[in-house]
């Protein structure tokens, strides 16, 4: 139903919270007739919402989890539609989009995606927890930084850090616990120890072979520390890798501020990022990206 | 010496038991701790797919979901159908 009957929409209420342009305009149109309308502006609006292109409420509900809540909103919702009028409203694609919000995968760079995965059997006696699912992020690298990773000499054997905006960046936004919700990220005084390298290991095929570890703590009552290792193929004629992948593992203790229900004491913590493809879904902002300045910035004076 | 044999035979097995339903695991395959520094290739690959999230529980990833706002609302009025907005603090598509 939602791929024949509706156009199915995914985005972020951070940014549309915020965006002083129309797409900021509709979504506030469309959730002050929905579940949350009587909140102060300051609370959230996240939730499941129906409606017509010219922002004619249809129907939601906060996100109930409940398959059968969901159908149930959106076949009420296709009724009170057929009800209207075909539309006549003209969108502005080209309208000005409030920059400050504006999140696009850098040209040329390189986007990763990034799974994490809590390796814990579902507790005994529940059917699922929230330790199952995985964590999903993008990370982004400019050009710049894409060249950066690469060798002065192809040299077998050739070792040399990783630079440090770049270590920088996955340790604090990407090697975080993002299972359960939106992580709290870490913060420079929360890095302990790390080291991440880049060697050559076949220089003929542009083979590269990333190691490293990182140790983090935030106060007594958050902290993981992990490996990492990784292998990168980079294609000199595309000047692209052709394979970026990393692993990490370790553990994690405690939760974050939206993370709550982590399991008890010292977990285990597992990681994967690789090349991601070129759809939609490819191309959302990596989560710390909010703060975009201080994403890309991060390790610069 | 029997008995004291016995008794090391059964503390080693039990230990090796519980060594055993300790390591976690990922689709049958053991994660390793801190303590482990490199992996072997293989075992590598294998986890880092294991990672991945694939199968019945990926179709929602196959729904064409269209991440701009203006251009949703563009192709509800040309294709005269409603829009269903899936709008969550952190990105549902990219976000947990």
């Amino acid at each position: 139903m939602l791929q024949t009957e509706f156009v199915p929409y995914a985005g972020d209420q951070w940014y549309l919270h915020r965006q002083q342009d129309e797409a900021g305009k509709y979504f506030w149109q469309v959730a002050q007739q929905g579940h949350n309308r009587n909140l102060s502006k300051d609370i959230t609006r996240q939730g499941v919402y129906a409606a017509t292109a010219d922002g004619k409420f249809l129907g939601s509900l906060n996100h109930s989890g409940s398959p059968e809540r969901n159908l149930e909103m959106m076949r009420t919702a296709l009724q009170r539609f057929r009800k209207f009028e075909p539309q006549a409203v003209r969108i502005e694609r080209d309208s000005p989009q409030d920059a400050r919000y504006v999140r696009t995968p850098p040209k040329e760079g390189l986007v990763l995606n990034v799974f994490s995965r809590i390796p814990l059997p579902v507790p005994s006696g529940e059917a699922w927890s929230p330790n199952q699912t995985t964590g999903r992020d993008h990370l982004w690298l400019t050009a710049e930084e894409k060249q950066s990773l690469l060798p002065t000499t192809w040299q077998n054997g050739l070792r040399y850090p990783v630079p440090p905006a770049i270590a920088e960046r996955f340790i604090r936004f990407h090697l975080v616990d993002n299972i359960r919700g939106e992580p709290d990220y870490w913060e420079r005084d929360h890095l302990r120890q790390s080291e991440m390298t880049l060697t050559v290991v076949d220089a003929a095929k542009k083979i590269l072979r990333w190691e490293g570890f990182a140790q983090m703590q935030r106060a007594k009552t958050q902290g993981a520390e992990v490996r990492l290792q990784g292998i990168l193929r980079y294609d000199s004629k595309a000047r692209h890798f052709t394979q970026f992948d990393i692993l990490s593992w370790g553990t994690a203790w405690g939760e974050g501020t939206y993370t709550g229900g982590a399991p008890q004491g010292r977990f285990p913590l597992v990681i994967a990022l690789s090349l991601a493809g070129n759809r939609a879904v490819d191309r959302i902002p990596p989560q710390a990206s909010r703060t975009v300045s201080e994403y890309f910035t991060a390790a610069r004076p | 010496m029997k008995k004291f044999a016995a008794i090391l035979l059964l503390g080693m097995t039990t230990f090796a038991s519980a060594q055993k339903s300790s390591t976690p695991m990922l689709d049958g395959l053991a994660v390793p701790g801190f303590e482990v520094k490199t992996l072997p290739a293989e075992r590598f690959t294998k986890l880092h797919t294991a990672i991945a999230p694939s199968g019945a529980g990926e179709r929602w990833t196959e729904i064409p979901w269209v991440a701009d706002l203006q251009e949703a609302r563009q192709k509800a009025v040309t294709e005269k159908k409603p829009l269903l907005l899936w709008i969550m603090d952190g990105h549902p598509l990219g976000c947990t």
